[in-house]
């Protein structure tokens, strides 16, 4: 029968346990998945399913006169998506490139890389949005 | 390990997407002729079939996913793989359905039937 010594090093030793670093990319990774499958469905709905007197083809136009249906539903939508698609993809492309490279400088340096791609990308997709939201519809003019 | 490898995949395929999708849409920065020019060229067949392709990334993804979801709020443990196959047969059949409907109405399609 085995007997239980009381020693110092059998003991319930305190461990402070330090927040991951990983941690808060992973739960954002799990937030923007699930405000993507809202963002995106009412975004596939809208710019290309949704048929506005439209006929079969998209035009500038027509994007343009459905973002003046509803401005503001449309515009917190696209600027969601386009917010949460671009943290969701650079965040997966970071998270398959950690899986491959274990070297820290080429990990930070693919981070750092990711980072500046994605401010590029939201730079840009907002002016493209701004474009669509605010050109005036030939119908208009 | 066949989920992991195709959410992964499809997660790459989808990233590089995203970034062309936000590239070719700078078009409407240039005004609506632009505009209409770029979308023009994704009305042609070879891009019906990109966009397909895509739709079958779309659709993997976001079901494996909601799957992934369903794990991380204690959901589904004891059926991981049956799970799986039933998000890769909803994938599947999803993608079947629209690449009839895609094709059944490309220009000269019904021509073609009859």
């Amino acid at each position: 029968m085995q007997r239980v010594v009381d020693t110092p090093l059998a003991r319930p030793q305190q461990v402070r346990i330090a927040p991951e670093r990983g941690t808060i990319p992973w739960l954002l990774q799990r937030v923007t998945a699930y405000g993507l499958l809202v963002f995106l469905a009412v975004h596939m709905w809208f710019n290309h399913y949704a048929d506005l007197e439209s006929g079969n083809r998209l035009t500038f136009e027509i994007v343009n006169r459905r973002f003046q249906l509803y401005p503001v539903l449309y515009a917190l939508n696209d600027i969601g998506l386009l917010t949460f698609t671009i943290f969701h993809g650079m965040n997966g492309v970071r998270n398959v490139a950690y899986d491959i490279f274990t070297n820290a400088t080429l990990r930070r340096t693919i981070t750092i890389a990711l980072v500046i791609i994605s401010l590029v990308a939201l730079w840009d997709g907002s002016l493209t949005l701004l474009a669509l939201m605010q050109m005036p519809t030939t119908a208009a003019r | 390990m066949m989920s992991w490898l195709l959410h992964r995949v499809s997660g790459l395929v989808l990233s590089a997407y995203l970034l062309l999708h936000i590239w070719d849409l700078r078009a409407a920065q240039r005004g609506a002729a632009s505009f209409d020019q770029a979308l023009t060229t994704f009305q042609s067949p070879f891009w019906k079939v990109m966009d397909l392709l895509l739709l079958l990334a779309v659709l993997f993804h976001s079901l494996n996913g909601i799957r992934l979801l369903l794990f991380d709020a204690g959901m589904g443990l004891r059926s991981q793989r049956q799970l799986f196959w039933l998000a890769f047969g909803l994938t599947i059949a999803i993608f079947v359905f629209s690449a009839v409907m895609v094709f059944s109405n490309l220009p000269g399609a019904a021509e073609a039937v009859r």
